[in-house]
């Protein structure tokens, strides 16, 4: 089988950095990054070959051409407000920017980089470094390039009050550049905690950014995962993230996805344990030739575990978003309850969604769902509103509003709630300026 | 203040209204009564100014401006209200949030600042009183899950908070039961006013009882075939339409 040309073009720079990778004279690091490229070498980059990505394509990446490593170490970058009061990770062009983070000791947590931690957190990192596998070749991708990253640990029962804010942004050089950082989100038994992951671009110039984010969430356990995808335009954008959730354990997962010249957003989450609960929800604002892709993978491997899925968008221009969900409920997991819902509003004549719910499943007395609708606005609720003296931008701009509210009222008032409106308001005022132009 | 002339409109190239004329003074209170599909709500969405209602001949003038050339909110600005026969629900748009939406693009259309929240919230509160409304319905989404009388009195509520010249009232007394007629029928004569038109298309006597008009129109067949006082409304109830859908024909 050939691969892309991208992907050959990964593998010739890792031939070239290997040596230069951060804590490459770390053996089992070093292994683990060789096993990676390995699997990663067997298939490249997915093709629309490939049945979960048979609607998103990453094929502008041949078009990026990545002999070039800018470094970029202290480049000046405009960065948004802390979306809350807690400690603040910021990441420039991949490189951890002590000089703009904010780094507090709060009690029961410890949130640092994860260059930081490969050393002295090794008997807690290294396990779960590899628990992400290589099994899927972005993984695999990300593995191989292992540079940076955050590290979220929360002790047992300790409930962190302000949300742990982590900034990736990138200041757009003149070549393109490749970001694979690699996460770890660990939650002890009953404790509780939040990230917020924001994602900017400054520049339209091209950027693959390839994430991949390892979440354990222990017994009891409450972790609020919220990610902000607001790429530069120019820009690849895949973040993949895998929860394991322990008995009693919640992940609750929001994204928005609104940057990107192609982006997808992949949670796989494992209810491994009895009566866990996952919740994932997002919202999506696609415009241009935009892809916005949110796809989802939750098994139910227990008794009575339930998930919650929500996923809502506006497209406009020829936007085209992707939702793929798949719920698998395995053999003995009675008692599940599974739920997905996708709704998207077409605001335009090009725009469009390509909706793909799976349930399979394996086991008795389960309860499982899924609905997909997408639409125009509302006719009878536009002339109602404009009856009342609403003029028509302004009322199709409640109508988005109210229709995506329904996923933002799940995060009311958390710190990102306004922003999020704040959003919503600025993609319909944009939206519509393109619109009459 | 209303001024039609020989209006013919068609949707979906049907043509429905075939020559109406009406006109009506301030402060007066005009009923149209007819048989289903005669086209009252034709009438009711070409004034105000529903997409997909095509005006293909005559005129219809308001305070002496030519309604076909303005948009519907602009209609609304310049004080007109339909109250409609079937409201329409807007999931997560509150009432409250709608109601001080509207009044505040009608008060922008018109140059006049901004209600602060409490002084809207005020405002209101004396409206949804007489109206016999909650806060409870004001926190829902528009109309979503309403009960066939919620929503009329929702539509008069409106009409009290946007304070129109010229009101049309489809059916507003459709679906009532007793008390909420009288509750309706008691709110919209509380509006009347010599600034205040109202078109008042009904069915039915029981709300003329509340507000008594000046004016009765038989509409039969897209035209007004018969015009009196309050008395041809009663005599309408009692024979029905069939002579003057006779002289419609
Ligand atoms: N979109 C449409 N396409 C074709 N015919 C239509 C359309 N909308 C309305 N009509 C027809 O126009 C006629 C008039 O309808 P209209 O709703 O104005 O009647 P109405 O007098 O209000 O009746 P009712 O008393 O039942 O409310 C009816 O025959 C109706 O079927
Ligand atoms: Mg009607």
């Amino acid at each position: 089988m050939s691969i892309t040309s991208a992907s050959r073009a990964m593998l010739d720079r890792y031939e070239a950095v290997r040596e230069t990778l951060p804590g490459q004279r770390i053996e089992w690091l070093a292994d683990l990054r060789e096993a990676a490229v390995q699997s990663f070498g067997k298939t490249g980059l997915p093709t629309p070959k490939v049945e979960e990505w048979k609607y998103t394509n990453l094929r502008a990446l041949d078009g990026f051409d990545f002999s070039e490593t800018p470094g970029n170490a202290d480049a000046a970058v405009d960065l948004p407000d802390a979306v809350g009061a807690g400690p603040r990770l910021v990441f420039v062009d991949g490189v951890f920017r002590d000089d703009l983070s904010q780094l507090r000791d709060f009690d029961g947590v410890r949130f640092t980089p994860l260059a930081d931690r490969l050393e002295s957190g090794a008997d807690l990192i290294q396990p779960r470094l590899g628990d992400l596998g290589n099994d899927q070749p972005l993984l695999a991708l990300n593995g191989a390039f292992l540079e940076d990253g955050y590290v979220v640990e929360v002790a047992e029962k300790a409930e962190i009050a302000a949300p742990l804010e982590v900034v990736f942004a990138d200041t757009g050089g003149d070549a393109p550049t490749v970001r694979q950082p690699r996460n770890m989100i660990i939650a002890g038994a009953g404790s509780r905690v939040q990230v917020i992951e924001t994602h900017l671009g400054a520049a339209p110039s091209q950027q693959f950014f390839n994430g991949a984010t390892m979440v354990t969430v222990a017994e009891g356990a409450t972790v609020e995962h919220r990610r902000v995808q607001r790429q530069g335009a120019g820009s690849v954008h895949v973040n993949t993230v895998r929860a394991r959730i322990d008995s009693g354990g919640i992940y609750d997962s929001f994204v928005l996805q609104q940057g990107a010249a192609v982006a997808r957003d992949e949670v796989q989450v494992g209810l491994t344990a009895g009566e866990s609960v996952a919740r994932l929800n997002g919202v999506y604002l696609g415009d241009g030739s935009q892809v916005l892709d949110n796809t989802t993978v939750v098994r139910h491997a227990t008794k009575n575990s339930i998930s919650e899925q929500l996923y809502k968008g506006a497209l406009t221009g020829s936007a085209r978003a992707v939702f793929q969900g798949n719920i698998r409920v395995e053999a003995g997991a009675d008692g599940t309850d599974g739920r997905m819902t996708n709704k998207t509003l077409l605001l335009s004549d090009k725009a469009e969604i390509d909706t793909k719910p799976q349930l399979e499943i394996f086991a008795d007395d389960v309860k499982c769902s899924h609905g997909a609708t997408a639409g125009e606005l509302d006719d009878d609720a536009l002339f109602y509103l404009r009856a009342r003296g609403i003029p028509e931008a302004q009322a199709r701009g409640m109508l988005v509003e109210a229709f995506l509210g329904e996923v933002i009222d799940g995060v009311e008032e958390e710190p990102i709630e306004p922003l999020l409106r704040d959003a919503v308001g600025n993609w319909l005022a944009h939206a519509q300026e393109t619109d009459e132009g | 203040m209303l001024e039609i002339k020989n209006l013919h409109a068609s949707v979906d190239g049907k043509t429905i209204l075939k020559g109406l004329d009406l006109a009506m003074g301030p402060g007066e209170v005009h009923a149209i009564m007819g048989p289903n599909g005669s086209g009252k709500s034709t009438l009711s969405y070409v004034i105000a100014g529903r997409d997909g209602y095509e005006v293909t001949e005559g005129s219809i003038l308001f305070n002496g401006r030519d309604l076909m050339e303005m948009e519907p909110d602009e209609r609304a600005g310049e004080g007109l209200f339909l109250a409609f026969q079937y409201p329409v629900e807007i999931p997560g748009v509150s009432t409250m949030n709608f109601l001080k939406t509207s009044l505040n693009a009608i008060r922008a259309y018109r140059g006049e600042d901004e209600l602060d929240a409490m002084d809207f919230l005020k405002f209101v509160r004396e409206q949804t009183a007489t109206l016999n409304i909650t806060d409870e319905l004001l926190k829902r989404a528009v109309n979503v899950g309403f009960s066939g009388g919620e929503k009329k009195r929702n539509e008069v509520l409106q009409m009290a908070v946007l304070r129109p010249s010229l009101a049309v009232l489809d059916e507003t007394d459709s679906g009532l039961d007793v008390d909420a007629l009288k509750i309706v029928g008691e709110g919209v004569t509380s509006l009347r006013s010599p600034e205040r038109s109202m078109l008042v298309i009904t069915h039915y006597q029981r709300l003329l009882d509340y507000v008594v008009p000046d004016r009765v129109h038989v509409l039969a067949d897209g035209k007004i075939v018969a015009s009196g006082d309050a008395g041809l409304a009663r005599e309408l109830e009692e024979k029905g339409y069939a002579e003057f859908s006779k002289a419609a024909a």
